[in-house]
């Protein structure tokens, strides 16, 4: 005979605070998403301009080669030794922000290698600078077809952070075990939190392709009249 | 120990075990694009 046993009154009583937990999962994911987003372009940037992209290039390696639980623990514990006290929060979210901007800038990457040679070229021509090409002429270019891919990767980091219940981040995983902990019923809070990752993972999906209907009606419509 | 060494090793221990397994398919990748 089964032992599980899932209780209705049970559930509905967790379920406004894990809701509420829920907001520090979004707030994290979202928080380290724009890190990422800002970093990785810094990193695709530096590689393909800067002195040290061989340096910035094994580094970026280095953090996508390890895993993102052990670098949340590395930071927590390693960063107070150095003297920079964060709260666990803020650390979680730089170093889920760090470990996917390593993600972020190939895909970065993959959209200036995408634009045509001959818009540096034009650009160059017009006598515009190289920081200057890149900001207005090929970043506008190479964005939208990425956008996609970068909405992928909010959904997959909004995935990632349960990894900060590792560290006390007091998002919808860790509260859903310290609800078990008090009350020694781990069914209900886990598979509510199981439940709303689902929903909100098919909700963020449905709106990135929303979107990317979207920018695809726009870049058709922009290469028209060619 | 000093948690820094504790978690440099671990990520050095990952980093060297991704290396070589990523090392292992480009290889094979290789040999068999030559049809090998």
């Amino acid at each position: 005979m089964s032992d599980f046993d899932w209780q209705w009154p049970f559930a509905w009583e967790v379920l406004p605070a894990l809701l509420a937990a829920a907001v520090n999962t979004v707030i994290a994911a979202l928080l380290s998403f724009v890190l990422a987003l800002v970093l990785g372009l810094g990193l695709a940037l530096w590689r393909r301009y800067l002195p040290g992209a061989a340096l910035i290039g094994f580094l970026a390696e280095f953090i996508r080669r390890t895993p993102p639980l052990v670098q949340i623990y590395f930071l927590y514990f390693v960063l107070p030794e150095t003297g920079l006290v964060l709260d666990a929060l803020t650390t979680g979210v730089i170093a889920l922000g760090l470990h996917f901007a390593t993600y972020i800038a190939e895909v970065y990457r993959a959209g200036i290698d995408n634009v045509p040679h001959g818009q540096f070229d034009a650009a160059a021509a017009l006598g515009l600078g190289r920081w200057r090409i890149m900001w207005s002429v090929i970043l506008p270019q190479a964005l939208p077809p990425i956008l996609p891919a970068l909405g992928n990767y909010l959904i997959i980091m909004f995935k990632e952070t349960p990894l900060l219940s590792a560290i006390a981040v007091v998002e919808m995983l860790d509260e859903a075990k310290i609800i078990g902990s008090h009350t020694f019923r781990y069914t209900e809070p886990i598979t509510i939190v199981g439940a709303v990752f689902l929903g909100l993972s098919l909700a963020s999906a449905w709106a990135i392709r929303r979107f990317e209907r979207r920018i695809g009606r726009g870049v058709a419509l922009d290469r028209a009249p060619f | 120990m000093r948690t820094a060494e504790i978690f440099g090793v671990l990520l050095l221990v990952y980093y060297l075990i991704s290396s070589a397994v990523a090392h292992g398919f480009q290889v094979l990748e290789r040999r068999m694009a030559r049809g090998r």
